[in-house]
């Protein structure tokens, strides 16, 4: 006979959940009592299920605990048994990066007793905040499929408008105000992120996902390498059953007409047609035995193909991309307590008139090629029941290919300064390989003892991330019109140049290589001392030795970063959870740092000079590529110059040149007010410093250094209410209110101009050489304060003062509300709704002695954009169709009401001022049909 | 028994809830009151420049002083720019003392200062010329001259190219602004091109302070600022 109850009630009590770890699994752990509430050593626990390969076993110890480390996220079967007492048999739901804590009291007798886990709301162990999005959660929901594209809908990420273009969000979002740089991407536990951008590295097949976790705050030290959030993909398992998906879906714009936007020539927003587009997609997925509970596959392929119509851009030219992702995947138990899997991820891509101006000038179009092919193995070996040994070794491999599409190069680049309008041929050829190799080794200890529980975790990684970059100069021989004389006219316009004040040329220097080793390593403990309380303490070393492409070490960091957590079950009923967090974050220079000072980068500068004597140009100035325009602040560099050279240097460095680190401190409090339905007000504060700059100290050269000017703030306070996905509905809902601010978005300011005026996240400060009263007041007594004409914005002598504002991707507002409900009959509505009351921008004022509108003159970020809505809607049908299949088909609603609200002004203070240069994303519809078995 | 909501009831009425929220909070974005940039960020001492003080939150009745001056506001942002700047002219002569003047804005009865903003250039020397508002001109024309020290006890000395001293003809310059800006009246002339300088009421040239080229197509010429008037179509 047995015996079955809804609810853990006769066990001890709910289920709590212990702190959270990286990985692609969770873990059981909990006690066995009996009757009479004593402890019962020697039971045996068993959990096995699909996902499992065999069983997974232990026995309770002398304290009748047990732990189950490394269990499959997902819903298993867990079986309990002890001599002269009543077996139990529980579903119990483990979820991602946690600990499923279960205590069971087992009753004199010899009848099974089944329980259906209640999986628990709040883990009162935790202090980091995360959030776990499951595959069969996301699919209720209307998100885009990608992993970036779905953590948008959690707290504190900005990600719905590209803060480096413009436009809406190109994949790379923001958290908590540390920019689209600041964030490390894992799947399946090990770092994918591109070594170079510092963007995600590599897309996966949205279908072969199974959980994405996601660390906004607080992320325990075995994460590193990142200001921002860590983002884990977890990919599906074969599994001991067969299982598989094919799925197509098809996507086009559902908005026909027009709306206003920039003309740059007329100077007013005129109505020019919507961005229209059409794609498919065919996405496939198998998985399931090769050999039963000894070896498993999972594999998946997508294949997908659109055209986009861009505004105001030529239609017979549409951006056309064509895809593919290919994963596969193989797990080898070789015995119960090692296993052994080799994944392969890979995507290719195609994109033909791919806009690079903003402006979609049809002339100005490339062709983007890209590949990333990685490789991965995985190695567990657990030596006792109590410990766990992790081994995963990486090889990922990119390459991008850009190319002028007209293939036209007689068109030299011109700005005109009137409209802002940069017009002229994609005059690059860009070839582009970025690898990353290496691994890590992860141990972990459980102990019990008098002083609490431990879980010890310590581990090492070691990489190699590497770039080689070849640029080639496709322009015109003569070289790139340059400046002339403000009076005289701009552009250069005569065929001789004779107009001109001068102009540059261009030639081929050679290509960039760059090299980093980055070792690190860590110890954490989580400990509870009693069950109300927990603290997760540790700390991590990371180092970073980074080569530019003349072998010069250009930084070598140590970065030490400790973390300390605790938290409160406040109420003593699992219901409460107080938390304080505070920890120290780094990240990784990146090799796109090796490229600020290396002339070799891309090209030679040649300047010439028209001489009226001789109606001719002559060459003033040719740039060495073996000397660099720039010198670091480290030993390396600076013992290269000279030592009257080396002193003047070492007067501008602030100390030796160091990584920025973010410190921040999250203090919440959450409550479990209905079963499942928790709600929380947490507050944030961060301050990334120590921003790398180059300083420009005479007119030789530029000096790289952290100015303690240079600095991230961030602040908010956030509510949550949340209730976790039970497969019938789900609510993830914030109010967010924050302030970004500091005086650069990026991890430093990239040199890129910014003609388009939304260029923010690359934007930065160019006035460094006049950023003291002295060097100033030098100017103006010299007689060339007219150098300093434009730079208004500078506000004081003290550096950059005017340019600390609120940054691209701030707002104040952010309200998120994000769920879903399936009925009985198996339709399921899901819902994204996003408020956003504006991002920040500014007026950007023409500097004379750049050319272009480098300074802020009223300020950064000191206007806003209009408050934005968005609303996606989600509806789905499935129909069972017995013996483990089913169909669904869906259909996804974005912006369904259509708005078109701006989403960004053009920001430089000529006639196109204020203007709208890009709106809302119209209003388009997905359909898909999935079937499952 | 109270009746139970459905869980899609619940969720409804959290999108709602979220709904006004977002509604109310549509207005609450503004950054304050600053004051934050002076443009150009430099000029002479005697004044009468226009100059633009940004920020943003800058009330219908904002002022602005540099320094001990106040700024007469001529011109408020509107539209779109509306409260992020003001502009003024420099009071003539100034009171100012060359150095680094402080920017106030006051504004709705806060304040907001940008230290040490604004630079007074003393001005090298007396005629300092640096601009005529035309290069063509006729006769009895006003001519527009800015620069700085452009006193009134100077005089307009206006040589036809290749001439000398006896073939100059000198006018008076009338203040339209302090020593700043001012203007003459373009003599009855024969067509020509005239150099323009100008001279003390003892005669001696002040500016230009070197001696100009006679051959326009001189190097020195593309290098040195020599003012002309051009009458008529002369070359």
């Amino acid at each position: 006979m047995i015996f079955a109850y809804a609810s853990v009630l006769h066990l001890l009590s709910n289920a709590i959940v212990a702190p959270a770890y990286a990985g692609e699994t969770g873990n059981i752990s909990g006690h066995v009592e009996d009757a009479d509430g004593i402890a019962v050593p020697g039971a045996l626990i068993t959990v096995s299920g699909a996902s499992i390969a065999g069983a997974m076993q232990a026995t309770t110890n002398e304290q009748g605990d047990f732990r189950i480390p490394s269990v499959a996220p997902g819903t298993h079967t867990l079986q309990v048994s002890a001599p002269g007492l009543s077996p139990v048999r529980a579903a119990v739901t483990v979820r991602l990066d946690e600990t499923t804590f279960i205590p069971f009291k087992l009753q004199i007798g010899s009848v099974e007793v089944v329980v259906i886990d209640t999986p628990p709301a709040i883990d009162t162990t935790r202090t980091a905040v995360s959030t776990e999005l499951s595959a069969e959660a996301l699919q209720d929901l209307p998100t885009g499929r990608s992993y970036q594209d779905a953590v948008k809908m959690l707290p504190g990420v900005s990600g719905r408008v590209d803060t480096q273009n413009g436009g809406p969000s190109q994949g790379n979002p923001s958290v908590r105000g540390e920019g689209q740089y600041g964030n490390n991407y894992l799947v399946d536990g090990i770092s994918t992120r591109d070594p170079a951008t510092k963007t995600f590295g590599t897309d996966v097949n949205f279908d072969a996902i199974e959980d994405i976790q996601v660390y906004t705050d607080g992320a325990p030290a075995e994460f590193g390498q990142a200001t921002g959030m860590l983002v884990n993909v977890v990919t599906k398992d074969g599994g001991d059953e067969h299982h598989g998906s094919a799925a197509y879906y098809i996507g086009s714009s559902f908005s026909w007409g027009t709306y206003g936007i920039l003309d740059p020539d007329l100077h007013e927003e005129v109505q020019t047609a919507k961005r229209s587009f059409l794609d498919h997609e065919l996405s496939l997925t198998a998985g399931g035995p090769i050999l039963k509970e000894k070896l498993w596959y999972f594999a998946s392929a997508d294949l997908s193909m659109g055209s986009t119509v861009y505004e105001g851009a030529d239609p017979d030219f549409p951006s056309a991309v064509r895809s593919g992702g290919g994963f596969a995947k193989l797990s080898w138990f070789i015995n119960p307590n090692l296993s052994l899997r080799y994944q392969f991820n890979g995507q290719i891509s195609d994109v033909s008139n791919n806009e690079t101006s903003d402006q979609f000038l049809p002339e100005s179009q490339s062709h983007h090629a890209s590949d990333d092919l990685g490789h991965q193995l995985t190695l567990k070996w657990l030596p006792s029941a109590m410990g766990e040994l992790q081994v995963q070794a990486l090889y990922q491999n990119g390459h991008v290919r850009v190319s002028p599409e007209s293939g036209e190069t007689e068109t030299a680049g011109t700005l005109n300064l009137d409209s802002g309008v940069y017009s002229g041929n994609y005059t690059t050829l860009d070839e582009n390989t970025r690898s990353r190799a290496g691994g890590s080794v992860k141990y972990m200890q459980l102990a019990s003892g008098a002083s609490g529980q431990h879980r010890m975790k310590v581990g090492a990684e070691l990489w190699r991330l590497y770039e080689d970059r070849a640029l080639t100069y496709t322009g015109p021989d003569e070289g790139y019109l340059y400046y002339s004389q403000p009076d005289e006219g701009y552009p250069c316009v005569t065929e001789d140049h004779s107009d001109c004040y001068g102009y540059t040329a261009y030639a081929q220097a050679g290509t960039i290589g760059h090299a980093a080793i980055v070792a690190s390593a860590f110890a954490q403990d989580d400990w509870q001392p009693t069950p109300v309380l927990s603290m997760n303490g540790g700390a991590r070393v990371d180092r970073e030795t980074l080569q530019n492409s003349s072998g010069a070490v250009v930084v070598d960091s140590w970065m030490f970063s400790p973390r300390l957590g605790m938290s409160l079950d406040a109420t003593h009923d699992k219901k409460t959870l107080v938390t304080l967090n505070v920890g120290r974050y780094y990240d990784l220079s990146g090799n796109t740092f090796a490229d600020w000072g290396d002339t070799r980068s891309a090209f030679v500068y040649k300047q010439y000079t028209y001489d009226p004597q001789t109606d001719q140009y002559v060459l003033t100035y040719e740039q060495n590529p073996e000397t660099t325009a720039s010198v670091y602040c480290n030993e390396q560099s600076l013992s290269q110059l000279s030592d009257a050279d080396r002193a003047a240097a070492e007067s501008g460095c602030n100390g030796p040149l160091r990584p920025y680190h973010m410190d921040k401190l999250v203090v919440g409090v959450e409550r479990e007010i209905l079963p499942l339905f928790v709600v929380g007000l947490r507050g944030i504060v961060s301050q990334t410093v120590d921003i790398p700059e180059d300083v420009n100290v005479d007119d030789n050269y530029f000096l790289i250094t952290n100015p303690t000017a240079k600095r991230r703030d961030y602040g908010a306070l956030e509510l949550t209410a949340t209730r976790r996905f039970d497969r019938h509905w789900q609510v993830l809902a914030s109010y967010t209110y924050s302030q970004a601010k500091g005086t650069m978005p990026g991890q430093f300011e990239v040199a890129s101009g910014g003609q388009f005026g939304s260029n923010g996240n690359e934007v930065g400060v160019y006035d460094d050489d006049v950023n003291d009263k002295a060097t100033r007041t030098g100017y103006f007594d010299s007689g060339f304060g007219s150098y300093l004409d434009g730079l208004s914005g500078l506000g004081t002598g003290s550096d950059d003062a005017g340019y600390y504002g609120y940054l691209p991707y701030h707002s104040f507002h952010s309200v998120k509300v994000n769920g879903s409900y399936t009925f009985n009959f198996g339709t399921t509505l899901g819902l994204v709704y996003e408020f956003d009351s504006g991002h920040a921008w500014q007026k950007r004022a023409f500097t004379e002695t750049y050319q272009d509108y480098y300074s802020f003159t009223e300020g950064r970020g000191s206007r806003f954009m209009p408050a934005v809505n968005y609303v996606d809607l989600h509806i789905a049908h499935r129909i069972d169709l017995k013996h483990g299949r089913s169909a669904e088909l869906n259909v996804d609603v974005f912006n369904v009401a259509d708005f078109k609200t701006p989403i960004t002004y053009y920001e430089n203070d000529n006639a196109n001022f204020g203007l709208t240069l890009y709106r809302q994303a119209p209003r388009s519809v997905r359909a898909g049909l999935k079937v499952t078995y | 028994m109270p009746r139970r909501r459905s869980p899609l009831a619940i969720a409804l009425r959290v999108a709602a809830f979220a709904a006004v929220i977002a509604g109310g909070l549509s207005a609450c974005n503004t950054a304050g009151f600053d004051a934050v940039s002076i443009s150009p960020i430099y000029g002479w001492t005697d004044g009468c420049n226009t100059v633009r003080v940004s920020g943003h939150g800058f009330a219908e009745d904002a002022t602005v002083t540099l320094g001990a001056l106040e700024l007469p506001i001529a011109t408020r942002g509107e539209g779109i720019d509306a409260g992020y700047w003001i502009e003024g002219v420099l009071p003539p002569a100034a009171a100012a003392r060359a150095g680094y003047a402080t920017v106030t804005v006051s504004s709705a009865g806060a304040t907001s200062s940008i230290e040490d903003a604004y630079y007074y250039v003393a001005c090298p020397a007396e005629g300092n010329l640096e601009s005529l508002d035309t290069e063509t001109v006729a006769a009895f024309q006003n001519v527009a001259m800015q620069g700085c020290g452009l006193s009134a006890t100077l005089l307009v000395q206006l040589t036809p190219r290749g001439g000398t001293a006896e073939d100059a003809v000198r006018v008076p310059i009338t203040s339209t602004c302090g020593t700043a800006s001012t203007s003459f009246v373009a003599p009855d002339l024969p067509d020509n091109l005239y150099d323009v300088q100008l001279v003390n009421p003892a005669g001696d040239v002040v500016f230009p302070p070197y001696l100009c080229p006679a051959d326009p197509t001189d190097t020195a010429a593309a290098l040195l600022w020599c003012p002309t008037l051009t009458y008529g179509a002369a070359k």
